[in-house]
């Protein structure tokens, strides 16, 4: 059977964006700040190379079309952005769903559970995940 | 496995299997599962059920089955994958009806026996390889989504 994974009488507050049809949810603790999608910034970033922020195309990174980035969302405590479609919202989650076992693919590495809001499931991105991958330095750790 | 057991007997396609009453927990109505990006084969999305998040796998084609889409129902029925039990959701293609048999053991893919129901030898299936075969990843498959 799932079995919650976290869960708090508060709930866990999550932040809801989208990748072409496909809704997504990030702890919002991961995330120190959201920013609006600059390809020069992006650059500018890129140029000053181990001092700057190392952006990943979260939907190249899940085999999705790329293309319609809005926003990056600044990971706290690492120096990763993951570009993404339109943030919409913060919500709440009061569960926090496993992944079914029979999930054995990539998707164990992308995501931390699955969240159900309004009846809709909802994955929920792993950051750090994508923060490792990128071989980007933690800072503080 | 033999001896007299109840079994719930479904249809796929032109063919019909069955599965020990025992680990169905749940009919369902058909609905679109609901999909996220992933990369697991065979797995159509996930279905919400009595508070709990069931992942629902087409095994069709690793029983030769050709369904053109007609799923009507999900059965839903408790399966052993990577040491954790848990339901899993398998769209079939028809109502289900409930067998009391003597299940005589046969060496089939996938099957544990063969119960007689109406005259027609029906395969009894080992939920837990087929399910875990259909959702094993080829070891050099590359990436692909799912959706």
């Amino acid at each position: 059977m799932n079995t919650a994974t976290k869960s708090s009488s508060a709930g866990e507050a999550v932040i809801l964006f989208r990748i072409g049809p496909y809704k997504f949810a990030i702890l919002a603790a991961d995330v120190h700040e959201i920013r609006e999608y600059d390809a020069r910034w992006i650059a500018l970033q890129k140029a000053r190379k181990e001092s700057g922020v190392v952006t990943l195309h979260l939907a190249a990174e899940l085999g999705l079309e790329a293309g319609a980035e809005q926003h990056i969302l600044l990971l706290r405590g690492v120096d990763v952005g993951l570009a993404v479609g339109a943030v919409e919202k913060m919500a709440t989650a009061k569960k926090v769903y496993g992944l079914p076992s029979a999930f054995a693919g990539k998707e164990r590495e992308w995501y931390t559970g699955l969240l159900v809001l309004d009846g809709e499931v909802v994955p929920l991105v792993n950051g750090i995940s994508f923060a490792f991958q990128s071989k980007a330095a933690v800072k503080g750790s | 496995m033999t001896g007299s057991n109840k079994y719930v007997v479904f249809p796929l396609g032109k063919r019909r299997f069955a599965v020990a009453a025992t680990q169905v927990t749940e009919l369902a109505s058909s609905g679109s599962p609901q999909t996220f990006p992933h990369t697991t084969p065979s797995l159509l999305g996930v279905l919400v059920r009595r508070s709990a998040v069931v992942a629902v796998c087409d095994v069709a084609p690793a029983l030769n089955v050709v369904t053109r889409g007609e799923n009507k129902f999900y059965l839903i029925a408790e399966c052993t994958l990577g040491g954790k039990r848990e339901p899993v959701a398998m769209p079939v293609t028809g109502e289900c009806v409930l067998a009391e048999a003597n299940v005589a053991p046969r060496e089939e893919r996938f099957g544990v026996g063969v119960l007689e129901s109406q005259g027609e030898q029906i395969t009894v299936l080992d939920l837990d390889a087929l399910v875990g075969y259909c959702t094993a990843r080829p070891p050099q498959q590359g990436t692909e989504i799912s959706r």
